[in-house]
């Protein structure tokens, strides 16, 4: 009953949709006719006016600056004013003089436009017309005065920006006009003038700052042509050219320093102090910054700087030759003899630690690498020797200086410390570094990184210290270097001036008191040096 | 049982892949645009002819073409605004179509989506065109101005080589206008392939809102162009069918919306809603009335919605500031055209219920819709 109700509800809505299609298929042709013939009307019909009063998007904004402030307008370029004459031309004019404005306006957009054709003639024609219609606005003046220019009329161009000014004062395209005719015209002076008044009337304007430098740079060119009007050469002043050699025919020589003193002039001196009254504490205050009082660092000749630090290291060295010398005396009963040898080393080596410095000297003035720093010392010693008697009491006056104790480093704990510090230190620091290295750990501290570099400053060392000190550990040193690990390698490798080095050293070490014969041929073994 | 129906009209299968069409206003013809084997760009014109479809005109042109427009010409001069796959605009008079009336190289890539205004309605402004592309940007033309767009609204430049470029450009799919109610006002939505949707106002030249959607946006259409803003209906990729109401926007919240999450999805035999979360492509209002629109999805179905309002559309919030309350989206009628998406369709402005649909299918529909006075 119900299945059956459904069917036939179905069906019913089958064939109701079915008419509303037919329907609405019937009345879709009919429409297709209509529309047709409409369309077929709209094609004959007239077309139709664009009507394009709507402005483009990106124009609104420009159109819509002059209606907003058409003073600055009158004042503007002819090409701006054009623009706004739309919105103009709807205002009503109260009077009949307004209305001669007006009209005259009208006029000058004519003008403007034969402007932009570049149509200089008919725009003058026009711009003249305009103020025989209005005369009492500088507009049409400074437009006429434009065209004047392009055509190089300077002579036209100069009268209608005067006319111009004579009605508006502060009429700046006027100057700049005049300004520009003038200066076609070789007026220089008086287009200076103009341009200065340009830039009081108009202090940011670019164009103007440009003229400003181009007619001074003229001026001053004119006056040079005539003669030169500045001071002649001072004997005291020295050209220096520029100079455009390649690099490869440089001079290799390096760098002089050349001290560049500033001349105060008198007359400077006294102005100066009265711009800075402001203290520093005050200038602090401002800026909420106390950097402390004020020190002044003072500089002196150029080449002293680098000699003082040579100099402290000098006055290191002594104490500590000193204390470790105390420490072998500790050591050696016998000794007496030894000490006075030992204490007259002191003067041997600051002669030769003033030696060294002269060489630095040399070598940073001339740059010259050439001498041979391993015979040095023995010539030092021998002017030690001959200036022994004199320079005994020296260093004991100078022993008890406590800086001098920081300045060497401490032994080293480990092997990097001792490689860190190694590299950093002269040729006497390392003496001294050496020394205060106790003996049985020296080969620990040597350790795995012990390399032919550092062999063989360990032996330029042991040759240039140890042995003109006759240092009692020195064949004890050499032994304990001989038990590291890398020494067979480094023996192997070792240079012929390295085992000349060592044969030496064992040579000098034979001749010392209380040497240990049989060590000396262990060491004799080791070393590979008959 | 009075629900409208949605019948087949005609059909005609074409050779080229079809990518837009659109009613010429004022007659029974229709355009066709797509793109050839050869990836030239086809433009044909059918006219309505009782049981068959009579093809009046071809335009082939180099680039294959994707999407054009009536909307900034009058119903006289018929000039259509095309874009095509290389980003260039032409504006093409129907009756002269060799020679383009307009032609511009207006972006770098693919111009994706386009929409017109201002060339029927009376006093809401100048007739513009606004283009979305690949390139990321939005580009708005008055095609009086040269070659210049009046408009332009790009992300910034970005730093890096061009394969990073590439990547930080979003890709533009959807554009319209709206809010024009007067000659100064006028909106631009955007909608981008990471879903981002942006609100330009033209006349304060300023972004006005944002919001970003779940998907990137397929479609995106105000229910009316000349009037000041009143709905705007988003389409997603996965389905996703948002309606803003865009009458008050709220300082914080901006619009409210009311979202219908399956509206890609096919509808089976006895209105039960299967298949894969499909793209919903295109969104179209009713001409004759505001508050139903017709969305194509990628099942190849189309939908008829209509939105109801609800009883109050502002309330205050308990700062005083005015809030915006979405209505009900209501499913009128839903019908499978084709196996492949229906991603365009255009109603007929003048017929109330005719319209043409066209989709991947390598085809093109003419659909008539009854009852729609009814609703």
């Amino acid at each position: 009953m119900s299945s059956e109700k459904k069917a036939i509800e179905l069906q019913m809505q089958v064939r109701r949709n079915a008419t509303e299609y037919q329907n609405s298929v019937k009345d879709l042709y009919s429409w297709e006719k209509d529309i047709k013939t409409r369309e077929e009307a709209m094609k004959n019909a007239p077309a139709p006016t664009v009507d394009s009063k709507l402005p483009v998007r990106s124009h609104v904004a420009k159109s819509n600056e002059p209606t907003n402030k058409p003073t600055s307008q009158k004042a503007g370029s002819p090409a701006g004013s054009s623009a706004s004459t739309p919105t103009e031309k709807q205002d009503l004019p109260q009077d009949a003089l307004a209305q001669q404005h007006k009209k005259a306006n009208d006029i000058k957009d004519r003008g403007n436009n034969y402007v932009k054709q570049a149509d200089y003639e008919r725009a003058i024609e026009t711009y003249t017309e305009a103020v025989e219609v209005y005369p009492y606005d500088p507009i049409y003046f400074i437009n006429r005065a434009l065209c004047h220019l392009k055509l190089e009329r300077y002579g036209n161009c100069v009268d209608d920006c005067e006319s111009a000014i004579a009605l508006d004062k502060t009429c700046v395209k006027a100057y700049y006009r005049r300004m520009q005719a003038n200066e076609s015209l070789g007026n220089n002076m008086e287009a200076l003038k103009d341009c200065t008044t340009v830039l009081t009337l108009d202090p940011k304007n670019i164009d103007a700052k440009r003229s400003l430098e181009r007619i001074n740079d003229r001026l001053r060119k004119n006056s040079t042509k005539n003669g030169p009007n500045f001071s002649a050469a001072n004997d005291n002043l020295i050209d220096i050219l520029p100079f455009d050699k390649p690099a490869y025919k440089r001079s290799k020589q390096s760098m002089r320093r050349v001290p560049v003193v500033d001349i105060v002039t008198p007359r400077g001196n006294q102005q100066e102090p009265q711009q800075l009254r402001i203290s520093d504490d005050e200038i602090d205050k401002i800026f909420n910054s106390n950097c402390g009082p004020f020190t002044e660092v003072k500089k002196d000749n150029t080449q002293k700087p680098i000699v003082k630090p040579e100099k402290i290291v000098e006055i290191v060295e002594k104490p500590k030759q000193t204390t470790a010398q105390s420490k072998v005396i500790g050591k050696s009963p016998a000794s007496s003899e030894k000490e006075v040898k030992s204490v007259s080393q002191e003067p041997a080596k600051s002669t030769d630690a003033d030696n060294n410095l002269k060489s630095v000297e040399q070598t940073y003035l001339k740059d010259s690498k050439e001498e041979n720093n391993a015979n040095k010392p023995e010539k030092t010693i021998k002017i030690a020797e001959t200036a022994k008697p004199n320079s005994k009491p020296e260093p004991q006056a100078k022993l008890p200086s406590p800086t001098a104790m920081e300045r060497i480093p401490a032994a080293p704990a480990g092997t990097a410390q001792f490689y860190v510090t190694w590299k950093e230190l002269s040729a006497v620091q390392k003496y001294h570094y050496l020394k205060s290295i106790e003996i049985p750990n020296l080969c620990k501290i040597l350790g795995a990184s012990f390399d032919s570099d550092t062999f063989s400053d360990v032996m330029q060392t042991l040759h240039d210290f140890y042995v003109p000190n006759k240092e009692p550990t020195t064949a004890a040193v050499l032994w304990e270097i001989s038990k590291n690990d890398e020494f067979t390698i480094l023996a192997m490798l070792m240079s012929k001036e390295e085992k000349k080095m060592v044969a030496s050293i064992m040579a000098a070490v034979k001749t010392f008191p209380k040497s240990n014969a049989n060590l000396l041929d262990k060491l004799a073994k080791v070393y590979s040096v008959a | 049982m009075d629900k409208p129906q949605m019948i087949e009209h005609l059909h005609e299968a074409v050779n080229y892949t079809v990518y837009d069409t659109k009613w010429i206003p004022l007659s029974a013809k229709f355009l066709v645009l797509g793109s050839k084997p050869n990836s030239n760009g086809i433009l044909d014109i059918y006219e309505l002819n009782q049981e068959k479809l009579e093809k009046v005109k071809t335009v082939v042109k180099k680039a294959a073409f994707k999407c054009g427009t009536f909307g900034a010409s009058s119903l006289r001069n018929r000039h259509f605004a095309i874009g095509d796959f290389e980003g260039r605009l032409q504006v093409l008079d129907l009756e002269r179509p060799d020679m383009a009336v307009y032609n511009v190289k207006a972006h770098s890539a693919i111009i994706n989506c386009i929409d017109g205004i201002g060339g029927t309605q009376l006093d809401c402004g100048a007739p513009e065109i606004v283009t979305g592309s690949r390139d990321g940007a939005v580009k708005v033309w008055d095609i009086r101005q040269g070659q210049e767009p009046v408009v332009d609204i790009s992300p910034p430049p970005q730093m890096g080589d061009g394969i990073n470029k590439s990547n930080t450009r979003r890709d533009c799919w959807a554009v319209a206008f709206g809010n024009t109610y007067n000659d100064q006002e006028r909106c631009v939505a955007a909608g981008y392939d990471n879903g981002d949707l942006k609100l330009f106002d033209l006349r304060a030249l300023a972004v006005r809102w944002e919001a970003t959607m779940k998907n990137g946006v397929c479609g995106l259409e105000f229910d009316r162009r000349d009037i000041a803003m009143n709905k705007l209906v988003v389409t997603t990729l996965e389905g996703g069918l948002l309606v803003y109401d865009m009458r008050t926007q709220h300082p914080t919240k901006g619009f409210s919306w009311v979202e219908e999450r399956n509206a890609g999805r096919s509808v089976g035999t006895n209105g039960v809603i299967n298949g894969p979360k499909a793209t919903v492509w295109t969104v179209r209002h009713l001409p004759q009335n505001r508050d139903v629109f017709l969305t194509g999805g990628g099942t190849g179905s189309v939908r008829l919605w209509k939105y109801e309002y609800p009883d109050r559309r502002v309330i205050e919030d308990s700062d005083g500031a005015k809030e915006g309350v979405a209505g009900k989206l209501q499913m009128v009628s839903a019908v499978t055209l084709s196996s492949q998406p229906v991603h365009s369709f255009d109603w007929h402005p003048d017929k109330l219920g005719l319209a043409v649909a066209g989709a991947f299918d390598q085809s093109v529909r003419v659909l008539i819709t009854t009852k729609l006075n009814t609703l």
